[in-house]
């Protein structure tokens, strides 16, 4: 069990700060801190998982291992180049990293207590997600899919509710979510419904306030004492968020594991965070904007991972932005930047109507 | 409209984060001073409102994707949005703000953790710990090929997250009314409120079920015992039993075509073994 619980770890949290640094690479300090390095990391990490496992899933659904060799050899190639690319960096330009985390202020004992507090309700969500059982009727189909998965190395070919043969179920297919929580399954020998229902919660979550607070970093620059409130108030929302069964909030609190919840909060809210630093004034005509427009592009590829529809919501979102700020800059290079990193989405929608 | 509306309202369920929601895009649209935030946090999630409560827009969205168009309010950056503007208010107020903020904020919601469909874990699975006891008792032994088995139309959910060694004659997929799953006598029989041994036995020996669950609860109409099952074992709410009549999967030379359900279930052309 240690083992298996250190193979998450170093699959779930040593790996994607690897990968991050590579979009980290060309995101300018101060604003490459930890967190993003990690958010970045992680969306990658999935969105390779995504890139690898759909051809295989439409030529050979029956060779799960194929993928698990293919994604393993990957992770480890890129992550090798991240911290080559972070090595060769430290030794041109210094540790920029430690810039992030000077402190050139007073902090008060309020902004103290108002951070131990938002890390400590942060803390007891993710508690809670390892301590609580949620039920819900589609686990029967995600979760016993990546059971599945890891039990006969087949992809979408037996029916989950009963365990008859079916033919490939391309609407589900496309999002391999499932077969994510197989392939951590594969590698760290831990059962899937143990890793979607007790794991993923622990890691999602924070996660989520990751790009929660790389959202209040933007917003609150002026004066960043307000930001732990800004989270602890996040924090509320979230843990109060259960007015009804459809809100986005409740599918985080519910039923994390699954691609839904990932995509209505993760996906979306990165979205949202990813255009603010792309369109903020301080990297207005600066180069290293480029790690966001692809770390951008790659949360796409996570949202089709995630659910099939996220290829009409995200298109959505991304266009009613490119939209609004072609009108508001008076650039219809905007709109076209934006559209760029919606290809992914377009070519997943290709294949579900092609296929 | 009215069905945007009622959605809109199904949404929003008993909560207040919905006017929260508009008060904040309103309270922005007069203060934030950088016109890129401002852009993007309101003008940008108006547009997407309006959108949502368009006729056409939700005829165009239901032909994509029927029945998930409330998925359309995910877009809508509330949270991050509430707790930007309540920030805002409570300005150089740290303390007292933070207090009479947070209380507003929870009293306006629901908490997550006293949902009904939620509770304390009872296993590392969490699953419920009987479904597990009664999996334990009907899953192949190491070595063996798996089994069929009829569990309970409150338990199909559960079972093959827990061992997909076990196959059921009827799952999820039969409950959900709209989903059309094909007739099956044997889900039809145990979703009445009274159950009949012998067409127990009889249904359970056409779908090649080696072992049933029943509910201690459910009134029996004949023995089940004198019906060519044999007992067992049990856990505080469910019985199981084997059914004598149908062999296990790897104990039979005869030639038995374990699928042939298969074609009263699901129609021809899903016969084909896993």
């Amino acid at each position: 069990m240690i083992i298996s619980v250190l193979l998450l770890i170093l699959l779930l949290v040593v790996v994607p700060l690897f990968v991050g640094l590579i979009p980290g690479y060309f995101i300018r300090s101060p604003r490459r801190s930890l967190p993003t390095i990690y958010i970045c990391g992680f969306l990658s990490c999935m969105a390779l998982f995504q890139i690898v496992c759909v051809p295989v899933v439409l030529t050979k659904p029956h060779e799960f291992s194929l993928v698990v060799v293919i994604y393993s050899c990957v992770l480890a190639a890129l992550s090798i180049v991240g911290i080559t690319l972070a090595v060769v960096e430290r030794k041109l330009n210094g540790n920029r990293y430690a810039e992030v985390y000077k402190l050139d202020r007073v902090v008060s004992k309020d902004e103290i207590v108002m951070w131990i507090l938002a890390i400590l309700v942060i803390f007891i969500q993710m508690v809670m997600a390892f301590v609580t059982q949620c039920f819900d009727g589609d686990d029967a189909y995600y979760v016993v899919q990546s059971l599945l998965t890891v039990e006969t190395d087949t992809m979408y070919s037996i029916k989950p509710y009963t365990g008859l043969s079916t033919s490939l179920d391309l609407r589900h297919a496309l999002a391999t979510m499932p077969m994510w929580v197989a392939y951590l399954s594969r590698i760290s020998g831990m059962h899937p419904t143990i890793i979607s229902h007790s794991c993923l919660g622990v890691v999602l979550i924070p996660l989520l306030y990751m790009i929660y607070y790389q959202c209040g970093r933007l917003l609150f620059r002026k004066d960043i004492r307000r930001l732990p409130i800004f989270l602890i108030f996040v924090s509320i929302l979230y843990v109060f968020g259960n007015v009804s069964i459809y809100t986005n909030e409740t599918f985080m609190m519910t039923r994390t594991w699954q691609g839904k919840a990932i995509l209505a909060n993760i996906c979306i809210l990165a979205v949202t965070w990813l255009v603010l630093e792309i369109y903020d004034y301080e990297n207005e005509g600066k180069e290293m904007r480029i790690g966001y427009w692809v770390t951008l592009t790659v949360t796409n590829v996570v949202a089709a991972m995630c659910s099939t529809s996220s290829i009409f919501l995200i298109g959505l979102l991304i266009g009613i932005v490119g939209a609004v700020m072609t009108v508001h800059k008076k650039d219809v290079q905007v709109a076209l930047r934006l559209l760029v990193t919606c290809v992914p989405l377009l070519i997943y929608a290709g294949i579900f109507l092609m296929v | 409209m009215t069905e945007t509306l009622e959605i809109l309202k199904a949404y929003n369920g008993t909560g207040y984060y919905g006017m929260l929601f508009i008060a904040s895009l309103l309270y922005l649209y007069f203060t934030e001073e950088d016109t890129h935030t401002k852009k993007i946090l309101v003008i940008v999630p108006t547009v997407i409102q309006i959108l949502f409560l368009i006729p056409y827009f939700y005829m165009i969205y239901n032909k994509l994707d029927e029945g998930t168009y409330y998925r359309l309010l995910w877009l809508l950056p509330t949270t991050l949005v509430i707790a930007y503007t309540a920030c805002k208010i409570i300005d150089t107020h740290t303390r007292l703000g933070v207090i009479v903020m947070a209380v507003i904020l929870a009293l306006s919601g629901t908490i997550v953790y006293a949902g009904s469909n939620v509770s304390i874990a009872e296993n590392e699975y969490n699953l419920p710990d009987e479904v597990i006891e009664l999996a334990d008792m009907v899953k192949p032994d190491e070595g063996r090929e798996r089994v069929w088995a009829a569990f309970p139309p409150l338990l199909v959910h559960y079972v093959r997250q827990y061992t997909t060694d076990i196959m059921l004659p009827f799952g999820r997929d039969s409950l959900v009314d709209h989903w059309n799953a094909p007739m099956n006598p044997l889900f039809d029989l145990y979703m009445e409120p009274t159950m009949d041994a012998a067409k127990l036995s009889e249904y359970a020996t056409k779908y090649y079920c080696n072992y049933v669950i029943v509910e201690k609860s459910k009134k029996v109409i004949g023995d089940i015992e004198a019906n060519n099952f044999e007992y067992v074992g049990e856990t505080a709410n469910y019985t199981v039993y084997q059914n004598m009549l149908v062999p296990f999967w790897d104990d039979t030379d005869e030639v038995v075509n374990f699928y042939s359900f298969t074609d009263e279930l699901y129609g021809t052309g899903n016969t084909s073994e896993e």
